[in-house]
């Protein structure tokens, strides 16, 4: 898809943090460049004022989706969008939204009081639900040289290049103590796709599987270590839910 | 060409200081969390002896990344060299792995220039338990080889070096290789592996492999590799040369999205038959040094050599 800079680019925020925007913020070595290149048309952490171009060459869309005004939000983007990229786990997977569980009305209630009860909402929802996804990029939030990478491959007519490999593979580059084999510790590394440069695990963190799950990933033997370094069955369950990584 | 003159404590710092002037010297350190890398070492010291370290000497030689070429306001621009450097303390088994990879990257432009650029100094080592080299395996690359009391001059250019630093006449006896570790390793023919190719073991080791990639990783003579492009907001696009690893879903899989080796159970005996029995001009050559990385390294415990001697058992069953 060939693109004329500036390319016009709207960020869409769902449910959501805001930390991927943010993340994209923290290249502060390289906005002035992106300004030369990109034409932004709605950023909702720089600015309220909200963008009414007739049509995006690319949205990048951050959050789920709870709602049926936000789904019909996404729908008016996706039409008059050429490209449409999800960022972060919560628009990947529905991200730590997606973990909320037990009788939603009931939760609505006890956290927002009678109002609550008006609300129309639904359970936390990937955007890939709704609408046709070009791009995807994961993580919670995503590297911030992945964000600039993504736009400045799109500029060229192309997607980043990406290996298909566990943060394993990074964390073993970097030469960082293995959590897992020398602590028993619950580190979902084996199974988590890899581009963070082992980020957690090399400050003594396990990996929290934030960027999704690799192709082919063996959750039984993952399973079957943790449980022999000592988790339950429910601590497992929930350690591979924060992310979606749970069958 | 050996040398013998007694390596006094001088002699030894004389090395250093002359290695250390014309190139930037790197050597196994022990961190304070237990892992052993390859680190730069400044003005020293000089280690008393090899170490295996976690990821080894193809760092340097093959890194995990490199550009490959840039194209920047209408130019290609190589990549850039670093400059010459020496690795002081390398075990005799990782002598042999810098050996093998000179033969798999003969015609490799980039490997090549850091092949010129390189010193290396051997070192006797403590071997452990997951030990099991081979003196006959292979040749060795390197440049000199120094323990307590000797030294050995393996290249002309180390044979240069050490009479730079006055260390001249010869030294008695061939190099200090461990000895008896040879014992657990499973002489499998190609012959054996093929006929094992439905044994129950590959089904069962696949079970537990966690596609971690961390064997490979970690391995002196693994060094498949997978190019990447990328572009930059300020219109420069550079190709990336970066490992690869045949325990990740894509590494067999080509255009139409046919995959050669679909599952971890043939990921596994791929691994066996490229680093046993190799391929292309080295088919006949294992290139299992018997470092023993694999072995720590594999959360698993998954053991190629114990793969192996279960095959030959396991054979015609």
């Amino acid at each position: 898809m060939k693109f004329v800079p500036p390319i016009k680019l709207a960020w869409l925020r769902f449910t959501s943090c805001s930390g991927c925007q943010l993340t994209l913020l923290n290249n502060e070595d390289s906005l002035a460049e992106l300004a030369h290149v990109v034409e932004l048309h709605n950023f909702p952490l720089l600015s309220s004022a909200c963008g009414n171009a007739e049509a995006l060459d690319v949205a990048l869309v951050e959050g789920s989706l709870t709602s049926p005004g936000e789904v019909e939000r996404l729908l008016a983007i996706r039409r008059k969008s050429r490209l449409l990229v999800a960022v972060g786990a919560c628009a990947l997977t529905g991200g730590v939204n997606a973990m909320v569980k037990g009788e939603r009305h009931k939760a609505m209630v006890s956290i927002y009081g009678k109002a609550g009860a008006e609300w129309d909402t639904f359970p936390p929802q990937p955007i890939h639900h709704f609408v046709k996804v070009d791009g995807q990029i994961p993580g919670c939030p995503p590297e911030p040289h992945e964000l600039l990478q993504a736009i400045a491959a799109i500029l060229h007519g192309g997607w980043p290049s990406h290996q298909v490999m566990p943060v394993c593979m990074e964390c073993r580059i970097n030469e960082n103590r293995c959590l897992l084999e020398e602590d028993c510790a619950p580190c979902l590394g084996p199974i988590t796709q890899a581009g963070c440069d082992a980020l957690c695990p090399g400050l003594g963190v396990p990996c929290e599987g934030c960027r999704g799950v690799v192709p082919e990933a063996n959750r039984d033997e993952l399973y079957r270590l943790f449980i022999t370094a000592g988790l339950s069955e429910q601590e497992i369950r929930h350690r591979l839910e924060r992310f979606g990584a749970a069958l | 060409m050996i040398f013998g003159d007694p390596l006094e404590h001088t002699l030894r710092e004389k090395l250093l200081s002359s290695l250390g002037q014309a190139r930037n010297l790197w050597a196994p350190c022990l961190g304070k969390d237990g892992i052993c890398r390859l680190q730069t070492i400044g003005a020293g010291p000089f280690p008393a002896l090899a170490q295996p370290t976690m990821i080894p000497l193809k760092k340097l030689l093959l890194p995990y990344r490199e550009t490959v070429w840039r194209y920047q306001s209408g130019r290609f621009r190589a990549a850039e060299m670093t400059g010459p450097f020496a690795v002081v303390g390398v075990t005799l088994c990782e002598l042999q792995a810098v050996w093998y990879l000179d033969q798999v990257f003969a015609a490799d432009e980039s490997y090549q220039t850091r092949r010129a650029n390189r010193f290396l100094v051997g070192m006797p080592c403590e071997p452990d338990s997951n030990c099991r080299c081979d003196q006959a395996l292979m040749p060795l690359a390197g440049d000199i080889f120094i323990d307590q009391e000797q030294a050995w001059a393996l290249s002309t250019a180390g044979e240069a070096v050490l009479h730079a630093c006055g260390c001249t006449s010869q030294a008695e006896g061939p190099l200090p290789w461990p000895v008896g570790m040879t014992a657990q390793r499973p002489a499998i023919t190609p012959e054996q592996y093929a006929a094992a190719s439905d044994a129950p073991v590959w089904a069962e080791a696949a079970s537990h492999c966690l596609s971690c990639g961390a064997c490979s990783a970690v391995c002196p003579t693994c060094y498949c590799f997978d190019m990447l492009d990328d572009a930059a907001l300020d219109g420069t696009v550079s190709r990336s040369r970066i490992w690869d690893n045949c325990f990740f879903a894509e590494h067999g899989k080509v255009a139409g999205g046919y995959d050669f080796r679909p599952g971890r159970a043939a990921r596994l005996r791929f691994r066996m038959e490229h680093k046993f029995f190799g391929f292309g001009s080295l088919r006949g050559q294992n290139s299992c040094v018997g470092c023993g990385r694999c072995r720590k390294a594999c959360p698993v415990d998954i053991d190629l050599d114990q793969i192996a001697a279960r095959l030959k058992g396991e054979e015609g069953s």
